[in-house]
């Protein structure tokens, strides 16, 4: 038996949406007004915890986007990422300034960035600084979609990856050496559409031989309808289309 | 594709610090524990050390007790220690305690032959052996005396020793030398322990 605490309790903010997931929590979620709404009912959820409870929260895809660096002939890596972290904003449509994430510089070929407004995370930091919590993660939800699809399917074997969230579509095109390309729409907020948008993109990518599946997080309890409830974040709202 | 380690929070400073303290904290322990280990490798060494001097001090009072002691020793004995007193005399006796004479005396007792007389009988425990002194008459005499005196042990246990003249005092150690007249004879006799 876990001890309480022990195992995080799940919060994920996004323009449209607000959903907590936790051991001995009902699953909760509700909808929310732009982001300005989603901290503050995400500040009430945190404060609704139980003190020293870690926390991770999950970023929506409209609020932490993703860039993909190209490598540049010429430029140091180090270049490269101080030109990412200036044109952060630009390249992805959010308020400046921007906390910027940046892979690691052993990686080969394209190099990828994530951007999230700077007034969020400073906002949902001091929610759970404030709740008294143990914040051990803030990511946006997309990257825990990836790593589930990649983790439950064999190495190499899907050729593009859709992440419908509340607010967004996120298009990962593999490529030889990782990412050949990323998409990001925003707001895309009916599935249907997020769908007719991800075969668009996967036509015009021209990925390789392979499933390109989406995952979607919706709105309502979804677990018992094949959703991967424990293996992925918000597992209980996640719905998974084709592949 | 690959998965991504994304982590945009901020690196809480209270982290930092705890991992600063657990750092020095660390280090206070290590320099701790090193310092202990020396020290306890210092107390040995020094503890060897003065064990080895202790050792050489003790072998240098022991060295200097003997020559303290050597120095009040009464000196030793110029000469090997005296017998006590009687010491020849006991052990004569022993030995001729443990000597059977009773074998000698039968038979000089036994044995009589004419012209040859008995004097005197010396019978030496320490040499196992007896010397009589006889008077004859003759050589013959002197013969059949010494005969009959070996007459059942063979070899002879008796035999000439000394034979003495009145005319001439030196002694002559050869049976029938002596010729006629009176003279006086000394037979030894070796008689084995019983």
């Amino acid at each position: 038996m876990w001890w309480a605490g022990s195992n995080p309790v799940d919060l994920y903010v996004g323009t449209r949406r607000v959903a907590r997931v936790g051991p001995c929590l009902p699953a909760y979620a509700t909808l929310v007004m732009g982001p300005e709404h989603a901290l503050l009912t995400a500040a009430e959820q945190l404060q609704a915890l139980a003190p020293r409870q870690r926390v991770r929260q999950w970023l929506s895809g409209g609020l932490c986007r993703p860039i993909l660096l190209q490598p540049t002939a010429g430029a140091a890596p180090a270049e490269m990422e101080q030109i990412a972290q200036a044109t952060a904003a630009q390249r992805t449509g959010l308020a400046a300034p921007c906390r910027v994430w940046i892979e690691g510089r052993r990686q080969r070929g394209p190099r990828l960035a994530v951007a999230v407004a700077e007034p969020v995370v400073a906002a949902l930091e001091t929610a759970a600084r404030a709740a008294r919590l143990s914040l051990i993660s803030l990511q946006p939800w997309w990257a825990d979609a990836l790593r589930y699809a990649l983790e439950s399917r064999p190495a190499n074997s899907l050729a593009g990856l859709g992440v419908h969230d509340c607010d967004s579509l996120t298009v990962f095109i593999a490529g030889p050496s990782g990412f050949a390309a990323v998409s990001h729409f925003s707001p895309v907020l009916d599935r249907n559409n997020a769908l007719a948008v991800l075969a668009r993109t996967v036509v015009a990518g021209a990925p390789g031989p392979g499933p390109v599946p989406c995952i979607c997080l919706g709105s309502e309890l979804l677990a018992g309808a094949g959703a991967p409830t424990a293996a992925l974040a918000l597992g209980p709202f996640v719905e998974v289309h084709g592949g | 594709m690959r998965a991504l380690r994304i982590e945009l929070r901020t690196p809480p400073a209270a982290a930092v610090q705890r991992g600063w303290a657990a750092g020095l904290m660390a280090l206070a322990i290590a320099l701790a524990i090193v310092l202990v280990l020396g020290l306890a490798v210092w107390q040995g060494v020094r503890s060897l050390q003065l064990n080895r001097q202790l050792q050489q001090a003790a072998g240098k009072a022991q060295a200097a007790r003997l020559q303290l002691d050597a120095r009040h020793l009464p000196p030793p004995p110029s000469s090997p220690a005296s017998a006590p007193p009687f010491t020849a005399d006991a052990l004569q006796l022993a030995q001729r305690a443990a000597f059977n004479a009773a074998h000698v005396l039968d038979a000089v007792e036994a044995v009589r032959v004419p012209g040859v007389q008995l004097l005197a009988l010396d019978i030496t425990a320490a040499d196992r052996g007896a010397r009589a002194e006889l008077a004859f008459r003759d050589a013959a005499a002197l013969d059949a005396y010494l005969d009959a005196l070996n007459a059942s042990d063979l070899p002879p246990r008796w035999r000439w020793s000394r034979l003495s003249t009145p005319a001439s005092s030196t002694a002559t150690p050869v049976a029938g030398a002596a010729g006629g007249g009176q003279a006086t004879i000394e037979a030894r006799a070796w008689v084995p322990e019983p």
